[in-house]
């Protein structure tokens, strides 16, 4: 018998519901309660910011008027004004403009790298998880393998077989996305699998696939779907950094890493063609971190 | 004890051949013919003869299979091949870039292990409450900003505006403090994380409180109770911190146009010089398998239960594992375990 | 200092002016009384106790160590509301004796505890009374309520010390055993290293840890849980305090490790005459050794007063039902120890006993049938590994990890008691009876089907015919699926009914368990853990298996709702013929339930046999040891009481 679980304080005894009991584990300090629930409005925050984005990504016509592309008659090297927001560039396009029809360009680019981890991720972690054995250690093998790579160098091989662009290079970033959903699904798998809960499916009769999709799936879910929008943001990340290398889709299009690494020559007279796209992305990718964060919470 | 190291080892080198024989694949045998495509550019003349010479002298013309061979036992034996844009030995190109880049990578590791056990420190015991919390959402916010743009606005500000630190032709020290700050502020968050959270739940153990029931200060108990429990997790992602290490250092030197293996990097998949950055992948992948080696042989000595042979120390490692696996912290067993945590910090 | 308290606690024979012991003559200390327990002399309370306690070896001039009265404490929540948590709970305890806080979960106990070593939750609040540290030598009296954290931290473990519950969880893992024992002494002494390891060394056989200076310098896990408790004892008691707060410090171990400890803490406040406060949620060990009882429920004092008093006369209600539920007051209540048993187990135990007398039989004809019994277990082994017993709580000789050659039987529509401690190899049988393992070696027959031949279609049969409970409701139950969903499930998997059908199977399987078939829509998380044990039992019962087998399946709940689940049991075993194994920890609840018992140690059978003969005359030492253990309190409240009365 394992001793310790033997008559620790477990669950009152009457029908009142579970939440009533306010740390009545009493004498010790909540080390974790302690910190303010700023989470909350942040949360909130993040949301609007994601979705402010999306509709950039959907509807850029909707949020500016200047041609991202062709900046026509415009003067060049302008400072942020009320009729440029984010200034022009140094052949006279509107920042903001650019900025808001790169957010489709980025975001397409994030979904598809996630959606590949995800996908070929999940069904790895969760083969794995559920069957063990033999099976099991190849596949962590392999997953091992596209881990040991560091995520910069293999996304940078796999765009050197690929070929340039940012399609390609959200594949490259999703191929390294896998060892992260694979990791987290076999962790979730085994963690359910050893469940009460799940021996006693088996000793209703249960079989493995019944098994696997009414008790493993369900459970797994929320944290699969955490790691997805915490991915969505380190995708963004690391397709705007290939961008910026000059490996995604090369000019004019309008792309926010390739509108820094445009920028950057610059800089030191017009710090806004690469300070403020910046800090958008940077908006967006801290958002879906709190949002991410906030999900695994609730998860949890 | 030593059967366990011993299965670690063999992972480990199973690990790295198979990641050699995916990379060569990738970059050597699909590609086919990197030579013929530089060579045979048109703008330089070079008659069909020749070219076909220059292949042979590479060695492009063998089947893969022979060519995979010459590649794997080079490597084995310091040979690392000869770059396609250059034509010099890959190896004196890496052994020439290395220093500079293993520099940045000490300074740039050291800064951040110092700047993430601040914020750790200050997110988990600072008073007031404000400030704490404020310390507390510092990761997030550092583990989302781009290195790249970092770089650029860290020049920009401090260089150009403030003039602390010169970008023209300053000293080998001087040269190095910007590169590092831009380094250590991403590297920080993902340790940073992991130790916050860390020192939360060693805090809210029942030993913890036991050592505050026998009248021990909050100070004393950093010291003497929780640090080297929370040290633990920390020591999980130590694979992950290297590999972002690697990252940071390409989009670094990049910016700074320092030279280095990250330099050397971006110049290679600009010229599609294949064999360059083969090498410089294996050489990442070598780093990374002993950064994780380094690591679980450090285990047993930072956790007692972990020196247990046999049942004790197998449930141990099992107990410690699933812990792992559930709470995202804690020390995992085999190489694909380990970084559980990983993918909650990766953001 | 514990020479004051040793003076404080009477050990002075001239008695400062008591006229009863002039009367007597001869006041009875302490030391002089080999029947004491420490002293039952001594404690008073917030009410009046019988005159009978006073009078003994001058009990008001002793200073108490602890005086609260009086306090109040509120918890405020999230939403900003006040919930209170302790309403206007007193008691004292004078040096040497024991006060014993008993509830069930959520009764405030705890927070009582953390109350008076400062420890309160951050969102606690204390609205009213005080809480008195009494002089010890030098030191003056503190009202604790006022203390700066500054002063506190001369306090907690200098003049009080704390014994926590887990020791699993207790000590520092990546520390040694003699450096968690060595904490206070860096905290509050000035001694070098050299003698603060002396000390260690010292204090650890003093507890009695055999091969003290070894043990020093290993880590908490190469400890047994009875060793571990021992240690964390010596950690309390390092600097020598005057009042030890005990909070469940057995609950975690199993019962012969238990006396052992509680000898020990018995011992400690004899010799060092420090006063223990005692937090326990088990009726029968505080009634046993505590001099005084505080009986505590959803924060307000139901009783309190001395022990004897309150076993014999309780005056509250729920008192009551405490003791009535308490499994092993239950068996032991009767006077002439071995006691009747509630309900029908003891006339079927009869029935079988004159049937099968006393070992277990194939042969033997049961409870009204002459078919061969339902279960049929034998040569069953399963040998993980063999491992040397070295810790000094237990026998010499090795210890199996697993189980090796048991054999049982038991007959259709009784109950098999399955004991032992932890180790002991029951669970593993549990998991071969239900099919979970494949053993090495040996057979099980349930019903017409073996179940160590299985392929996997026989083992889906055999499903239908096994069914197991576990010990927490909680985990066995998909928190994503409803209620209902759960209990639908083996229907589900083995194709019964239509879906409408298995509704209507449901909703009679809730009404069985005495829920209500509205509960089905509900998620686990909303049900209490009786109400969870409830579902689970139905879920087990909805394909109508034969044999049940429950794995420590009460052990996790509050005594009240255990004995109702033991109860809805026993009566659903009669109502549908069921066949149960019962494996526990608990010999008191085996008692209760089964009508055979069999008793494992060390991944042997010790001993088998009707549960009537079993407790009343062991044959095995092992087993008389483990009766032995278990809580007496009505016996030395007697035996005292009539010594004390002399």
């Amino acid at each position: 018998m394992s001793a310790s679980t033997a008559h620790t304080p477990p669950s009152a005894g009457t029908a009142a519901p579970a939440s009533g009991t306010p740390a009545h584990g009493g004498a010790r300090p909540a080390g974790l309660g302690t910190r303010l629930r700023l989470p909350r409005i942040t949360t909130l925050i993040a949301a609007v910011v994601l979705g402010v984005t999306i509709l950039w990504a959907l509807v850029p016509g909707l949020f500016t008027g200047h041609n991202p592309i062709d900046g026509g008659e415009t003067a060049s090297l302008l400072a942020p004004s009320a009729e440029h927001w984010f200034g022009t560039d140094q052949i006279g396009r509107d920042v903001y403009s650019r900025v808001v029809h790169g957010a489709s360009r980025s975001l397409l680019a994030a979904l598809i790298a996630v959606a590949v981890g995800l996908v070929v991720g999940s069904a790895i972690g969760l083969i794995a998880g559920s069957r063990g054995g033999w099976v099991s250690d190849v596949l962590m093998r392999i997953v091992d393998v596209l881990l040991s790579i560091p995520a910069l160098l293999l996304t940078l091989t796999i765009v050197i077989v690929l070929g340039f662009g940012t399609v390609n290079a959200a594949i490259a970033v999703g191929i390294a996305a896998i060892a992260q959903f694979a990791r987290l699904a076999r962790a979730q798998t085994v963690t359910i699998m050893q469940a009460d809960y799940v021996q006693a499916a088996y000793g209703s009769g249960g079989t493995y696939w019944s098994v696997l999709f009414r008790h493993v799936l369900p459970n797994a879910v929320s944290a699969v779907l955490a790691l997805a929008v915490l991915q969505i943001g380190s995708a963004i990340l690391q397709i705007s950094t290939l961008g910026f290398l000059g490996y995604g889709t090369p000019a004019p299009a309008p792309e926010w890493g390739l509108i820094i690494a445009e920028g950057r020559n610059f800089v030191a007279t017009a710090w806004w063609l690469t300070v403020l796209p910046g800090l958008i992305v940077m908006a967006v990718v801290v958002s879906t971190h709190r949002l991410g964060t906030a999900l695994r919470e609730a998860a949890q | 004890m030593a059967v366990y190291l011993a299965g670690r080892l063999g992972q480990a080198l199973l690990v790295l051949f198979l990641a050699y024989t995916a990379a060569s694949m990738l970059l050597m045998i699909l590609p086919g013919d990197g030579v013929l495509a530089r060579y045979a550019n048109p703008a330089l003349g070079l008659s069909g003869e020749q070219v076909e010479a220059i292949r042979q002298s590479y060695g492009a013309d063998a089947p893969w299979y022979v060519q995979y061979w010459q590649s794997l036992s080079g490597f084995l034996t310091g040979d690392l091949g000869y770059s396609v844009n250059s034509g010099a030995a890959v190896s004196t190109l890496v052994a020439s870039a290395l220093p500079s880049t293993a520099l940045l990578a000490v300074s740039g590791f050291a800064a951040a292990v110092v700047l993430a056990v601040a914020v750790a420190v200050l997110a988990s015991y600072g008073k007031p409450r404000w400030l704490a919390s404020a310390f507390d959402s510092a990761p997030s916010l550092f583990i989302s900003v781009p290195v790249f743009w970092l770089g650029i606005v860290i020049i920009q500000v401090l260089s150009f505006q403030l003039g602390w630190v010169t970008m023209v032709s300053p000293g080998p020290l001087e040269s190095l403090i910007l590169p590092t700050l831009t380094l250590a502020i991403p590297l920080s968050a993902p340790l940073a994380q992991i130790l916050i959270r860390a020192i939360a739940e060693v805090r809210a153990q029942p030993f913890v409180h036991v050592t505050r029931a026998k009248g021990a200060g909050e100070a004393w108990m950093l010291v003497h109770s929780v640090i080297r429990n929370a040290m633990l997790p920390a020591l999980t992602i130590a694979g992950l911190l290297f590999g972002e290490l690697v990252a940071g250092a390409v989009v670094t030197e990049t910016v700074f146009g320092r030279a280095g293996i990250g330099a050397l990097t971006a110049q290679a998949v600009a010229n599609r010089d294949n064999p360059v950055l083969l090498a410089v992948v294996v050489i990442a992948t070598v780093g990374f398998v002993l950064v994780n080696l380094l690591v679980d042989l450090l285990y047993p000595v930072v956790d007692p239960r972990l020196r247990h042979r046999g049942r004790v120390g197998a449930a141990a490692r099992r107990r410690l594992g699933a812990r792992a696996q559930a709470s995202g912290t804690g020390p995992s067993r085999t190489g694909a375990d380990r970084a559980d945590q990983e993918e909650e910090i990766r953001a | 200092m514990s020479e004051q308290n040793r003076q404080a606690a009477g050990a002075d024979p001239t008695g400062s002016a008591s006229p009863h012991s002039a009367t007597r003559g001869k006041t009875r200390t302490p030391s002089e009384n080999p029947r004491s327990r420490g002293s039952a002399i001594g404690t008073d309370y917030s009410i009046e106790y019988p005159e009978e306690f006073a009078e003994t070896a001058g009990a008001h001039a002793q200073p108490p160590v602890l005086t609260v009265s009086g306090l109040s404490i509120d918890y405020r929540t999230r939403s900003g509301e006040s919930v209170p948590a302790l309403r206007d709970v007193g008691l004292t305890i004078r040096p040497g004796s024991m006060t014993a806080v008993v509830g069930e979960s959520g009764s405030g106990k705890t927070t009582t505890a953390s109350a008076v070593i400062g420890l309160l939750a951050e969102n606690a609040q204390v609205t009213d009374g005080t809480v008195v540290l009494g002089t010890y030598g030098e030191e003056p009296e503190l009202d604790l309520g006022a203390l700066s954290p500054r002063e506190w931290k001369r306090v907690r473990g200098r003049r009080i010390g704390y014994i926590p519950q887990d020791p699993g969880t207790s000590l520092n893992p990546v520390k040694t055993v003699g450096a968690n024992v060595a904490e206070s002494l860096r905290l509050h002494t000035a001694l070098s290293a050299e003698a603060r390891r002396a000390r260690v060394v010292e204090l650890l056989d003093r507890v009695g840890i055999d091969r003290a200076a070894m043990r020093a310098d290993q880590y908490p896990h190469e400890l047994s849980g009875g060793m571990r408790q021992r240690a964390l004892i010596a950690a309390a008691i390092a600097v020598d305090p005057q009042l030890l707060i005990a909070d469940e410090p057995t609950s975690a171990l199993d019962v012969t490790v238990q006396k052992r400890i509680l000898d020990l803490l018995d011992e400690l406040r004899r010799e060092a005459g420090t006063g223990i406060l005692f937090i326990t949620h088990d009726l029968a060990v505080a009634a046993e050794r505590a001099d005084a009882l505080l009986v505590v429920r959803r924060g307000h004092v139901e009783e309190s007063g001395p022990a004897s008093r309150l076993l014999r006369h309780p005056e509250s209600a729920y008192t009551r039902r405490l003791l009535a539920d308490a499994p092993s007051m239950q068996s032991l209540l009767a006077l002439g120890g071995d006691g009747g048993t509630a309900g029908g187990a003891d006339e079927a135990a009869d029935g079988v006993a004159a049937a099968s007398g006393g070992e277990d039989s194939g042969t033997s004809a049961g409870a009204g049938g002459e078919a061969r019994p339902l279960v049929e277990v034998s040569g069953l082994t399963q040998v993980y590994a063999r491992v040397p017993r070295d810790e000094h709580d237990a026998d010499a000789g090795e210890q199996i990890i697993g189980i090796e050659d048991v054999g049982f039987t038991v007959e259709r529509g009784t109950t098999l008691g399955l004991v032992g401690e932890s180790g002991s190899g029951k669970s593993t049988i549990g998991r071969a009876l239900t099919g979970f393992l494949t053993p090495q070696s040996g057979a099980i027959r349930v019903g017409e089907l073996d179940a160590t031949r299985l392929d996997r279609r026989g083992l889906r049969a055999f499903r239908r015919t096994v069914q197991l409970v576990h010990q927490n409701p909680a985990s066995a139950l998909d928190p994503v699926h409803s209620v209902g969903s759960s209990i639908e499930e083996p229907l589900r998997n083995f194709r019964i009914g239509s879906k409408a059908e298995r509704k209507g199977l449901v909703a009679r399987a809730l009404d069985r368990v005495a829920l209500d078939p509205s509960l089905a829509a509900r998620r686990p998380r909303e049900l209490s853990g009786g109400q969870l044990q409830r579902v689970a039992i139905a879920r087990a019962l909805v394909i109508e298996p034969e044999l049940v087998v429950f794995d420590e399946a009460v052990s996790a709940l509050d005594v009240t709702v255990q004995a109702q689940i033991l109860e809805l049991i026993d009566g659903l075993q009669r109502e549908l013929g069921l066949t149960y194994v019962f494996i526990s920890h608990d010999l008191a609840v085996v008692r209760q339930v089964a009508h055979t018992v069999t008793v494992m140690s060390a991944g042997r059978l010790v001993e088998s046999g009707p549960v009537g003969r079993v407790f009343s005359q062991p044959q095995e030492a092992y087993t008389k040891r483990l009766l032995g253990a278990i809580p007496r309190p009505l016996e030395t409240q007697v035996l005292d009481h009539q010594a004390l009365s002399i």
